[in-house]
């Protein structure tokens, strides 16, 4: 070996030692920057002509652990996930109110069963009256606020899914920006792992959005994959886009990636965790479920007072009673069985007059003056029936009218008489379950605008009705979310003139109509339901048709949307004349099997009021809403498991969200062993480094000492 | 400055550790602050169903208990003025076997004035602006008749009674609906019909009673007294039945108290704090901080270049 060889060996020790210093200086200067991976030097001896030249250094790389970063990346993704949902769904628990407190949604509730046992003790007590009517709108106006805070929490998830969306376009830019930067340094030879480290963060950022498989370029450089499998980052950046709608039962969009895709351009099927798949979990499925729930509730509770309100009466009794909009045209079949009564009252409160409607006989007997009898024919029609109870009700004194227009049955009796409606014992009147003084809302005691019911009671044959224009729009997705089809059935001149057989039909039809993804039917309470076939949901996207002038919708009549369903909790209240006029209040029951002439209508009768107070527990059907299945049980039961449910979801997300991020804390801990920088480590190594160095300057030192003793021999020679 | 060891695995863990004990820390003071386990159903999970639906309970069982609270006070005024209606129809009876005894009416026709008048006062009484006797009718009252004379004019129970078809009733829950009070008419017609025929005798001696009653006069009278007693022993006997119900709302009211009460322990063991237990938790946390705190310091001090 020449003593120059000897110099050169030297030398690529001092560079080798500087280099390491070099990445040690950089490690340890990133030692508290998130996201720093450790980079590690690796020296191979340096040869020439089969023998040692030094040292050079083979490789300067990050000290990634491909395994655990996947790992790390699952478990923040799941952490994401669980935190989204958490948070969202610990906030709609917190809108039902602190369970302990006067001040809940519950407690409001609760309210009105406590001031209708106060009223049985004076029921002619207009204070209890009052008492009654404010616990009864306080109640229902604290459930619509609690269903509108739902609704903004819905909005509030879809315009965050927005932002997360946008921040995953910024991340996945970038991240493709620094693979053509790796890609270029790496190919000029240059040490890349800052570049790397940069992009490892923005991964890393990019994982806690939406869970991500990566894989190494062979040329450098990632592909950024979702778990479902959608390319994030490939040769080029994905294209996101989504526009949030921040409007209550809003139909959302979806998540569109690469457009040029097209039916296969929703990436949500593709997202399997982190904090997008979060938002629209509680987006899509849990604060709905919520919001179904808190719906169904809030229709139970008014139908369960309406139908007991409705058997009963105010003492005095009502001169006017004004239906509920029933979405029913004169036309449409009347289909009531049954048998129903009204009574009405003079002005003293004796009856003046009984009317028997028999709707299997189709006749009314009008029973004035007493044991003298009437009787008056009906079709099988609702227009039909209110003209023949305008008759009946026209004879004796006081003299009665009806009406049925816009979709309402309306009742009046002049001379200062009163009404009063109640079933017949024996063989009660009804129609798709519910009497006829109830279908039709005559003595409702809480309102709103459209149906709070939907078993409808129409029949296939009936005419549907409805205006021509309008339209009926749906999205079909299938069992992974991508979107199937989306029609529109509109209502032809043709169509409107039809029956609502002729309307399932339409729905029904393969192509235009949803033949292929759903069967619609009218089932036995008069319901049009619509069942999805296997593999296919289907959702109303936009509906414009209505019933006449009724401003009743399909969907709202039957109840095949959202607003129709879960916006059941708003807009209730207590219908306004009673608002107004807490006299109404029917806190009596008149026994209208009394002879005519008797006096029936008194201060001090408080059965209507008990009838109220038992609505609290007397049984009934509840259909599935959302969080909770269909069941058989009282209000006050299923006003509590609404509350469980409430709590048992936010509980559940909250343990998931701790659980997970436990998980995750662990995995980044475990990643963190391997790739983070250990200040210590590196103050050996720089030593190490340190030492080497001196120690190859020595060598250096010596071998030119080596040549001036050459030097001199030479220069004696 | 020493070069320390805290790397930022090592940050991240302390401040992980800080963060959650922190958070459990504020949770166990809210805890001790509000004297409950949690403001937010979350806090209770699966059993916010029972939590409520024990409360609802509570509201529902002291709205009845309320309820009761008010039908005993009204159960008093009612037993009054039975008590005071019995005691015209014997007062009446005393004095006609007075009469019989002292062989001197003179005194009867004042005797059978005031106690008409305190028997319609007393079936006329109210509670709360409501008469008593009227069954459902809250209007007027129930006996409509002023003096003797329009008894007299009386032909049927319409003329005398102004009352409801049915007797008033309440339901305080579970059972029979209760019957608050017999009607006017079924605790006195027999009364007033009675006090009519006394004072048609009355009436037949004209201005000049008699001196010295004749057996027949004796007979007829003691038939009037026996009518009184027959009279005074029903409303002794709706007394009687207030008193028991009086009885039985007291304990259907204490009954709900009770049960009130054990639906709020109920509610307690729900939702209460556990003193003893926080108090554990608290320190067991406070111990965790201290740890965390102490190895944090220590380690963040050690400096491998103290030893190079």
């Amino acid at each position: 070996m020449s003593i120059s060889s000897i110099i050169s060996t030297g030398l690529s020790a001092l560079q080798s030692s500087q280099a390491g210093m070099k990445v040690s200086s950089q490690n340890i200067a990133n030692a508290n920057t998130a996201g720093y991976v450790r980079t590690e030097i690796n020296y191979a001896p340096l040869t020439q002509y089969g023998g040692g030249a030094g040292v050079e250094v083979s490789s300067i790389r990050r000290a990634a652990d491909k395994f655990l970063a996947t790992a790390a990346f699952i478990a923040e993704a799941n952490s994401g996930a669980a935190t989204a949902r958490s948070s969202l769904l610990a906030r709609a628990q917190n809108y039902f109110g602190d369970p302990t407190s006067s001040s809940s949604m519950f407690a409001s509730i609760d309210q009105i069963w406590t001031s209708i046992t106060d009223l049985q003790v004076d029921p002619s007590s207009s204070l209890a009256r009052d008492q009654v009517v404010s616990a009864i709108e306080t109640a229902f106006a604290t459930i619509s606020q609690t269903a509108s805070s739902l609704q903004s929490l819905i909005a509030e998830a879809d315009e965050r899914i927005g932002n997360t969306v946008n921040e995953m376009q910024s991340l996945v830019d970038r991240i493709s920006d620094l693979n053509n930067e790796i890609q270029l340094t790496k190919r000029a030879g240059a040490d890349a792992t800052g570049v790397e480290n940069t992009q490892s963060a923005l991964i890393d950022q990019l994982a806690k959005l939406v869970d991500l498989r990566v894989e190494a370029k062979p040329d450098g450089g990632v592909f950024v994959r979702t778990s479902g499998g959608a390319l994030l980052v490939g040769a080029s950046p994905a294209q996101l886009d989504y526009t949030p709608n921040g409007a209550s039962f809003a139909s959302h969009g979806v998540i569109e990636f690469n457009t040029e895709l097209g039916t296969n351009s929703n990436l949500e099927p593709y997202i399997l965790g982190g904090q997008l798949s979060g938002l629209l979990k509680a987006r899509d499925q849990d604060l709905p479920a919520l919001a179904e729930a808190l719906g169904g509730y809030s229709a139970a509770l008014a139908d369960q007072l309406n139908r007991v309100h409705n058997e009963n009466s105010s003492s005095p009794a009502v001169s006017e009673m004004v239906g509920r909009q029933t979405g029913l045209l004169s036309s449409d079949a009347l289909s009531f069985t049954g048998n129903a009564t009204l009574g009405i009252t003079d002005s003293s409160g004796n009856l003046a007059k009984k009317l028997q409607i028999d709707f299997d006989a189709g006749t009314i007997v009008t029973e004035y003056p007493a044991g003298a009898f009437t009787t008056t024919n009906f079709t099988n029609g609702v227009g039909a029936f209110a003209t023949a109870l305008d008759t009946a009700m026209g004879i004796g004194v006081p003299a009665g009218n009806a009406s049925f227009s816009g979709g309402k049955l309306s009742l009046d009796v002049g001379s200062g008489g009163g009404l009063v409606v109640q079933q017949d014992s024996a063989d009660p009147s009804a129609r798709a379950g519910r009497g006829f003084a109830h279908f039709f809302g005559l003595n409702d005691l809480v309102s709103r605008p459209t149906p709070t019911f939907f078993e409808a009671g129409v029949s296939g044959g009936d005419l549907n009705g409805l205006t021509a224009g309008g339209q009926l729009s749906f999205l079909v997705k299938d069992s992974s979310g991508r979107i199937a089809a989306e029609r529109t059935v509109t209502i032809t001149p043709a169509l409107a003139a039809g029956t609502w057989n002729d309307l399932v039909s339409a729905l029904n039809t393969n192509g235009t109509g949803l033949g292929e993804f759903a069967t619609f039917s009218i089932n036995s309470d008069g319901r049009m339901v619509v069942a999805p076939r296997s593999g296919f949901t289907t959702q109303f996207t936009d509906d414009s048709t209505q019933r006449g002038s009724t401003g009743v919708s399909v969907s709202s009549l039957f109840g095949l949307a959202p607003a129709a369903t879960a916006g059941r909790a708003s807009e209730t209240s207590v219908a306004s004349a009673i608002s107004s006029d807490p006299g109404r209040l029917a806190v009596a029951r008149p026994d209208l099997t009394s002879a005519v002439g008797a006096r029936i209508v008194e201060l001090g009768d408080n059965r209507g009021a008990a009838a109220l107070a038992a609505a609290r527990d007397t049984t009934r059907d509840f259909p599935a809403a959302g969080a909770l299945s269909a069941q058989s049980t009282t209000l006050a039961l299923y006003a509590s498991r609404l509350g469980g449910a409430a709590g048992r979801m936010a509980s559940e997300a909250d343990h998931m969200a701790t659980g997970a991020a436990a998980v995750a804390a662990a995995a980044t801990d475990r990643r963190s062993q391997v790739e983070s920088v250990t200040v210590d480590e590196e103050l050996l190594r720089m030593t190490t480094y340190q030492n080497s160095y001196a120690a190859a300057a020595r060598i250096i030192q010596a071998a030119n000492d080596m040549f001036d003793i050459l030097f001199s021999i030479g220069s004696r020679a | 400055m020493a070069l320390t060891l805290n790397t930022l695995r090592f940050n991240t863990q302390a401040q992980l550790d800080v963060g959650r004990i922190m958070r459990e820390l504020t949770d166990l003071q809210r805890q001790v602050a509000s004297a409950v386990k949690s403001n937010e159903l979350a806090g209770y999970g699966v059993g916010a169903s029972r939590l409520l639906n024990t409360q609802s309970l509570v509201g529902v069982t002291d709205a009845r208990a309320n309820a009761a609270s008010q039908l005993q006070s009204r159960f008093g005024v009612q037993a009054s003025a039975l008590g005071q209606a019995s005691s015209s129809a014997f007062n009446l009876s005393q004095a006609i076997s007075d009469a019989i005894a002292g062989d001197n009416v003179n005194a009867l026709g004042t005797e059978l004035t005031i106690n008409f008048a305190a028997a319609v006062s007393a079936l006329n009484e109210t509670w709360n602006g409501q008469p008593l006797f009227a069954g459902e009718r809250l209007t007027g009252s129930p006996v409509k008749i002023g003096s003797l004379a329009e008894l007299v004019a009386a032909t049927g129970p319409d003329d005398i009674f102004d009352e409801a078809e049915r007797a008033q009733t309440i339901d305080l829950g579970p059972g029979a609906r209760l019957t608050l009070a017999d009607k006017a008419s079924d605790l006195s017609y027999d009364l007033f019909n009675t006090m009519r025929d006394f004072k048609l005798i009355i009436d037949g001696w004209g201005s000049s009673p008699p001196t010295s009653l004749s057996q027949a006069q004796k007979d007829e009278l003691q038939a009037i007294g026996k009518r009184l007693d027959a009279s005074r022993v029903t409303l002794t006997a709706a007394e009687g039945s207030t008193g028991q119900l009086e009885t039985r709302i007291v304990a259907e009211r204490t009954r709900l108290q009770s049960r009130s009460t054990l639906l709020q322990k109920e509610v307690g063991e729900l939702s209460d704090a556990d003193p003893a237990q926080l108090s554990i938790q608290i320190s067991t946390l406070l111990s965790q901080y201290q740890a965390t705190a102490k190895t944090f310091a220590d380690i963040a001090n050690l400096s491998l270049l103290d030893y190079l």
